[in-house]
């Protein structure tokens, strides 16, 4: 992966076609999980936060009258990022309303993966990869932290990319 | 402060609240704070080390439904956003 950087008024990165494949495919199954909004699940509660804390009633009702919008929204922007990433990998070039879709279709995809592989404040997600491969090869482990920290990068490329910096 | 006393008291702010979280980039959510509120890099910046250091920073206040506008849309960038009263 060549992380993005800023040409004139688009932002560019190239992929690799397993990492355009890892992608794509992680993408379509978040997809699933919000269509799903299974409430049991802990991945739909952190992708659909309580609004209140201290009233059960008003988080309850606030889901009622968001969840479903929210539930377009997200998909609405993991569909741009399946419409501009190509499978077969190689150069993507986005404007600056793609590339903010593709910032908060990261970012699900991110949250999701951190609860998954339950990243916490205190997660050393480099040092852990090296652990895992030292103590065994082809730790999926190790694969599926290395592709979490693949998608950290990206979005740290894209972050100062779009915002200018 | 009771039930009854918050109801006579319309106008008193409601506050948007951003809560840490251990996946989101400080540089995204300083880019979030911006993009939302049109703060400048600076104001967004405290805020978001005010969320990393502090566990959690007030983001935006005012009318009720407003925060419940401004959450959504916290929402929609991934942030745990709550509704709270100041």
């Amino acid at each position: 992966m060549r992380a993005f950087i800023r040409e004139g008024h688009e932002c560019v990165a190239s992929f690799e076609p397993s990492e355009a494949e890892a992608i794509r495919d992680t993408a379509q199954r978040i997809a699933g999980l919000v269509r799903a909004h299974d409430t049991d699940d802990p991945v739909t509660l952190r992708l659909f936060p309580d609004a209140y804390n201290d009233s059960r009633d008003d988080a309850a009702e606030f889901h009622r009258l968001t969840d479903s919008e929210l539930s377009g929204t997200k998909i609405a922007q993991i569909d741009v990022l399946l419409d501009t990433l190509p499978a077969e990998g190689g150069e993507v070039r986005l404007g600056d309303e793609t590339a903010e879709a593709w910032l908060r279709a990261i970012t699900d995809i991110r949250l999701t993966l951190g609860i998954r592989l339950d990243i916490s404040e205190s997660t050393d997600v480099i040092g852990e990869i090296q652990d895992a491969v030292l103590a065994d090869e082809a730790s999926p482990r190790a694969a599926a932290l290395g592709f979490y920290y693949l998608l950290t990068e990206l979005q740290e490329s894209l972050v100062h990319s779009v915002a200018g910096w | 402060m009771t039930e009854h006393e918050e109801r006579i008291d319309p106008d008193r702010p409601w506050t948007t609240v951003v809560h840490n979280d251990p996946v989101n980039l400080m540089s995204y959510v300083t880019w979030v704070l911006q993009k939302l509120f049109g703060y400048n890099r600076d104001k967004a910046e405290r805020l978001m080390l005010d969320v990393h250091n502090k566990g959690r920073a007030t983001v935006s206040f005012g009318a009720r439904e407003r925060m419940e506008f401004d959450a959504t849309r916290l929402h929609a960038h991934g942030l745990w956003a709550t509704v709270e009263r100041q």
